[in-house]
């Protein structure tokens, strides 16, 4: 098929029409550069917390006379894959610009307990200390990693307070309109306290690691939550269609189960075996190459053992990190 | 809140768009979206516009696209598609590279008014195609999109993107040359 003639008609944009543009472009990245309003990972977590937390926020339907709150601990991890762009139409929805998650879904987020500023430690122990974990210590760190910085998080304690009529309208926004929140749940509230972690922070050789641990975080939960229904009603906000969200609600484990909400455009995940405890491997196969050109993968591996969470994250391979996370001692 | 925001936090810090070369790829594909409109809708000034439209949609949610370099190009392409079904909506435009004196210079004067004979000739000839053929024509020739990913894009099979291109080409060409070329 002769279509030269086609191809010929093609031009180049003109230089001072392709400066312009880029220009403006360029205050496009200026603007997301600061931080006021940006959609940042803080901002994420929050929201994948906010989404954990909506889980046991509903009311009961679970007969029960128990005055004494549920009280939830992670055990174990079940991935859930979300879209980003979900993330970004939340934000566009957002009443004021930089509000969060938990802004729109409760009447109100009390912080009982501000975390203090993270502190820098010189070694495991002391960091152990403070943070009141028996540290553990990577044995075997591949090739040139080595621990170069260990920092220790404070404890957070904050307390929601359930407001149905946001949630709902929340929902609706979300075009999630097959789903009821139960008015009688509304003011009811939950604390979530999230326990002072210890982050060993591993370089070397262009790459980087970080090691969390920390005992789990705690949910206290209004007596008698019916959490599958509650769940199915966070995996519908993630995304998850009707049918897959009430089986996949119906499976878990609501008690002890940590949903982890993971990019579905970023990545696959596995569950892998550390210490004879289940783990969840994340991974992110970057496909692309960043500005030195070199690509770009990156690992995160969640596991539990004796009641304690352990994270490792980097951009080394993912047998690598296994390999580090059987080393635990 | 330290695992939760360990957790996403570092998923995040890896997203591979937090680090692209926006340069390069803004000098990848401006060409190929300026093009595409150069086919689509025509006019030198209105195709600039759509571009920059196209890009500033673009770079305001450009975190969302996904991380290789070539669903970039599908991503920002599908932007491309929508602002120009916006633009018909709102304005009928009808005469794809119809702009002349937008034709590159070439060494010659004479060269000159052949390439812009050749140019009206090519636009009326897109401008009397089939919405669906005229779409087809600009995402190949334009946006440099090969077959399947045009397929993909326009839910149509591959071998079905493939024949209406080569008929549509036949008919192109047979039209250009009766126009003397």
């Amino acid at each position: 098929m002769d279509d030269r003639f086609l191809h010929e008609h093609r031009r180049d944009p003109s230089p001072g029409f392709a400066r312009s543009l880029r220009a403006r472009l360029r205050q496009v990245e200026d603007l997301d550069a600061e931080p006021k309003g940006r959609w940042n990972p803080t901002l994420v977590a929050t929201f994948a917390l906010a989404v954990v937390a909506l889980s046991f926020a509903l009311p009961s339907v679970r007969a029960t006379a128990q005055n004494l709150l549920d009280l939830f601990r992670v055990r174990t991890f079940a991935p859930v894959a979300f879209d980003p762009a979900r993330l970004d139409k939340l934000k566009a929805l957002a009443p004021k610009e930089g509000d969060s998650a938990a802004n729109m879904m409760f009447a109100n987020v009390d912080v009982l307990e501000k975390p203090e500023a993270p502190q820098t430690f010189s070694s495991l122990a002391s960091a152990a200390s403070a943070a009141g974990i028996p540290g553990r210590e990577i044995t075997h760190l591949p090739r040139k990693l080595k621990v170069t910085g260990i920092t220790v998080t404070g404890r957070g304690r904050t307390r929601f307070q359930v407001d149905t009529q946001k949630l709902g309208a929340m929902l609706e926004m979300l075009d999630i309109r097959d789903v009821q929140v139960p008015t009688e749940l509304n003011g009811q509230s939950f604390t979530i306290a999230m326990p002072a972690a210890i982050r060993q922070h591993i370089t070397g050789g262009g790459q980087q690691v970080e090691f969390v641990q920390a005992t789990s975080p705690e949910m206290q939960l209004p007596p008698g939550t019916d959490m599958a229904r509650l769940g199915e009603i966070g995996l519908r906000v993630l995304g998850m269609s009707s049918t897959e969200a009430r089986r996949m609600a119906r499976s878990i484990d609501w008690t002890n189960t940590l949903v982890v909400p993971v990019p579905l455009d970023a990545t696959s995940f596995r569950e892998v075996t550390i210490h004879g405890q289940k783990g969840l491997l994340v991974a992110n196969r970057g496909e692309s190459t960043g500005r030195n050109g070199r690509k770009r993968n990156g690992n995160l591996l969640l596991w539990s053992e004796d009641g304690r969470l352990y994270a490792l994250a980097g951009d080394v391979r993912d047998m690598e990190l296994i390999e580090m996370a059987e080393s635990v001692r | 809140m330290a695992i939760g925001e360990a957790v996403l936090s570092r998923l995040w810090a890896w997203n591979p768009a937090n680090e692209a070369d926006w340069d390069a790829l803004y000098a990848q594909q401006l060409p190929r979206v300026l093009n595409y409109f150069r086919y689509r809708v025509g006019d030198g000034a209105v195709a600039e516009d759509l571009t920059s439209l196209t890009f500033e949609k673009a770079w305001i949610a450009r975190n969302r696209y996904r991380r290789d370099l070539a669903s970039f190009a599908t991503w920002l392409m599908t932007i491309a598609r929508n602002v120009a079904v916006d633009h018909y909506r709102s304005r009928r435009v009808h005469a794809p590279l119809a702009v002349a004196e937008h034709v590159a210079s070439s060494d010659s004067p004479e060269r000159d008014a052949v390439l812009r004979s050749d140019l009206v000739r090519l636009s009326a000839l897109l401008g009397a195609l089939p919405e669906r053929e005229r779409e087809i024509i600009a995402l190949k020739y334009g946006g440099e999109r090969t077959n399947r990913e045009i397929a993909k894009q326009m839910n149509l099979s591959e071998s079905n993107v493939g024949t209406i291109l080569h008929r549509t080409v036949q008919g192109l060409r047979a039209g250009f040359e009766e126009g003397g070329l």
